[in-house]
């Protein structure tokens, strides 16, 4: 009976309990935990290896040292202005998305008829993502025969053949059209940040006498600041890593005017068979965006609001 | 039980005999990129070719283009590429540089394979001897394609091979001039750098080579090939005096055409365009009416042809193939054997023997009828090929595209493009 009664309390005792569960814990991820080793963490550590080299992928890598490096900091035009193209499409694109996708949210946040199929419809561009059918679809509107065209041609009776998306001027202006477009999931986001906020507060600002705008300011923007700087976070990093828009829909031109930083490093890889320089132009983008997050984090405690003060 | 046994040992000896003969098998791999319309055909060759030569059995790996390169610099790096691989003439100096190809000089000499199928864009000459490393799988040349019915309408006459340059813009004019269509379906006269490495050739020079082809190897190139940067701005002033006109589509409108179907000739709204010969097939279906294929207009004063015929695609031997005679065998099979060529048909471009393109003139349809004798018209017309550019071609391209679309942008000026671009290829040679 006895050893019984210590077999259980052996059984249960709480550091096998532990023991047992942290392992079935790590079985049950493994699947995730083996593929983000192999395929993350593995190639990050070989890519850092390789933009020490000069590798064009069929030869053998040959160690260069720092020169990668020193080449991109030193003599690489096309660096510094596909950098430069990137944090504008970055920092114009994400605020006027966000702006859009709350804009939405709180208009599908009314308890009105139809409002699920709104949201569903309106998220749907965001499903399509950067794919060829977009491509083709921006050439209709923003072509030099295109939809734009033709109604500045009908109503304006201006006759205009350029090609927005091929012009030098507005080409870029196209790809942050697109991101905007695609709101879809910073607008669930809000849509969820928004259902979390108390009807309670906007009541007592009603008794207050508070109009529309100050609800909104006072009480709406406040409350859902964690979800802005969430929101704000994730987009500005998809923002720097931008690829496929830009390589389906203008392929960097007209003369690299939309070669966005991805787009570049695609280029030296896998056009010009330059692995070492293009695993070393990633390593400059992570540092970027590390830092750029970074420096988002730091201004968060001016401006996000926290009811628990900070502790998650 | 005795007819059990007999039985058992028919079927014991059977199984051991071809096991046997699957042993002495001897087995290479075939690689090719390219449509589903392709593998059909090379899969039915390399069924006649097994029939053949019992021995070799032969593995198929093919897929499409981009996936084709990206497999194959992977088997590189691991030292396994196929033992018969396709290749092209883009890509081929950077596998031979890279030591990955076989020389194929001894199975030309002992006549394992015919001179004939071995083009001289692969030669090198090192030390007196040469060393070859791809067999021609069939030529293709760049032609202007064009569509005779709009010629008539604009009453334009139609072009006569040997016509030149001037021949050209007059006759572009005339059809801006009596049409609501455009003379050329783009604001060049060829869709990229090709366009300009013609002029040069008709100038007497060469993009790398400069005036000698045989002056050094593409390794040896380090720094930009013609002297004279008002050939940059003769040639690109024609195109902008075009645009000018009327008579190019503008850039806005053509650079948005990424492919043969969305050409200005193929929807009706040009009367010509430029294309490789092997892209007629898909431009005349894209079109839905006839069109003729001519050669590239000549310069006035030329000195030399600017119209050369390029192999489309070699067969090439790894030099990590451990059964290279059989590898040897089946390209030979591939390019010499007339039945073969019977259901190839001509599909990588018109084959480099006559005898095979004698056998299949009589078999062709109209389209492709038109390449074969576009082929043959662009022989009289032709120079010799330059040997391959230098692996950083990629990037010299890229920095054209880009100085030309400026130009057309009316951002530079044809003088200010031509100091940047000779700059920008000296900077890309002097850092490879």
């Amino acid at each position: 009976m006895s050893s019984l009664t210590e077999k259980a309390k052996d059984l249960f005792s709480s550091k096998k309990i532990k023991e047992y569960d942290n392992l079935a814990g790590f079985i049950f991820i493994s699947p995730w935990l083996i593929g983000f080793i192999a395929f993350t963490i593995i190639p990050m550590i070989l890519s850092l290896g390789v933009s020490f080299t000069r590798y064009d992928v069929i030869s053998a890598p040959e160690w260069v040292g720092l020169k990668n490096y020193i080449d991109i900091f030193t003599v690489d035009s096309t660096f510094r202005s596909s950098i430069k193209i990137t944090f504008f499409y970055a920092f114009v694109s994400v605020p006027l998305r966000l702006a859009f996708a709350l804009f939405l949210a709180v208009l599908f946040n009314q308890k009105r008829k139809m409002v699920g199929l709104y949201r569903t419809l309106f998220y749907i561009p965001s499903v399509i993502g950067g794919s060829v059918a977009v491509a083709v679809m921006w050439r209709q509107l923003f072509g030099s025969s295109g939809a734009l065209n033709s109604l500045l041609n009908a109503f304006f009776g201006m006759d205009i053949a350029r090609s927005w998306i091929r012009h030098p001027q507005s080409a870029l202006w196209t790809l942050i059209f697109l991101a905007i477009w695609q709101f879809g999931s910073p607008m669930l986001i809000f849509l969820a940040g928004l259902k979390q906020i108390p009807g309670s507060l906007y009541e007592a600002a009603l008794i207050d006498g508070a109009n529309w705008w100050q609800k909104f300011f006072k009480i709406t923007i406040p409350m859902l600041s964690p979800v802005i700087l969430f929101n704000l976070i994730m987009q500005i990093i998809s923002g720097f890593m931008m690829f496929t828009q830009a390589y389906i829909i203008t392929e960097g031109g007209p003369f690299d005017q939309t070669l966005v930083y991805v787009l570049y490093l695609f280029r030296r890889a896998f056009s010009f068979y330059e692995m070492g320089y293009a695993s070393a132009l990633a390593w400059i983008l992570l540092v970027i965006v590390a830092i750029i997050t970074v420096i988002i984090f730091k201004t968060a405690p001016h401006w996000v609001y926290y009811e628990s003060k900070g502790e998650f | 039980m005795k007819k059990k046994s007999f039985v058992l040992w028919v079927t014991i000896s059977l199984v051991l005999m071809f096991s046997i003969s699957v042993m002495a098998q001897t087995t290479i791999s075939v690689a090719w990129w390219g449509s589903q319309d392709r593998h059909n055909r090379t899969l039915e060759v390399i069924e006649m070719f097994e029939e053949e030569y019992p021995d070799i059995n032969v593995e198929p790996e093919f897929l499409g283009f981009d996936g084709y390169w990206e497999k194959m610099a992977a088997q590189a790096a691991g030292r396994n590429l196929p033992d018969v691989m396709q290749h092209g003439y883009g890509l081929i100096p950077q596998y031979i540089e890279a030591d990955l190809l076989l020389d194929l000089a001894p199975y030309v000499e002992s006549g394992e394979i015919s001179r004939e199928y071995i083009d001289d864009t692969i030669v090198y000459q090192n030390n007196g001897s040469e060393s070859m490393y791809g067999v021609n799988l069939g030529y293709n040349a760049i032609g202007l394609v064009y569509d005779p019915a709009m010629l008539e309408e604009a009453g334009v006459e139609d072009f006569e091979p040997g016509y030149t340059y001037q021949d050209l813009m007059e006759k572009s004019r005339k059809i801006a001039n009596n049409t609501d269509f455009y003379a050329k379906s783009s604001y060049l006269l060829l869709d990229n750098i090709d366009g300009f490495c013609t002029f040069l050739r008709q100038n007497g020079t060469d993009l790398y080579y400069g005036e000698d082809f045989a002056s050094k190897t593409f390794q040896e190139i380090e720094e930009i090939g013609y002297d004279d940067d008002q050939l940059f701005v003769k040639f690109h002033e024609m195109e902008l005096e075009m645009v000018e006109a009327g008579a190019f589509a503008p850039i806005d409108r053509s650079s948005e055409v990424t492919n043969v179907e969305e050409d200005l000739l193929a929807s009706g709204e040009a009367a010509m365009s430029a294309i490789w010969s092997n892209q007629l097939v898909a431009m005349e279906r894209a079109a839905d009416r006839p069109l003729n294929l001519t050669i590239l207009p000549k310069y006035k004063d030329q000195v030399a042809e600017g119209l050369f015929l390029q192999p489309s695609q070699y067969f090439s031997v790894a030099s990590n193939s451990e059964n290279p005679d059989a590898a040897v065998k089946f390209i030979n099979f591939f390019v010499d054997n007339v039945e073969a060529n019977k259901v190839l048909m001509g599909e990588r471009g018109v084959p480099a023997s006559a005898k095979v393109r004698d056998a299949l003139i009589p078999l062709l349809d109209d389209t492709t009828a038109k390449t074969f004798d576009y082929i043959d018209l662009a022989v009289e017309h032709s120079g010799p090929i330059a040997p391959p550019y230098p692996e950083v071609h990629n990037q010299t391209m890229q920095e054209y595209d880009n100085l030309r679309e400026m130009m057309f942008y009316g951002l530079i000026t044809p003088e200010e493009a031509a100091r940047q671009f000779r700059q920008k290829v000296n900077q890309i040679l002097a850092n490879r």
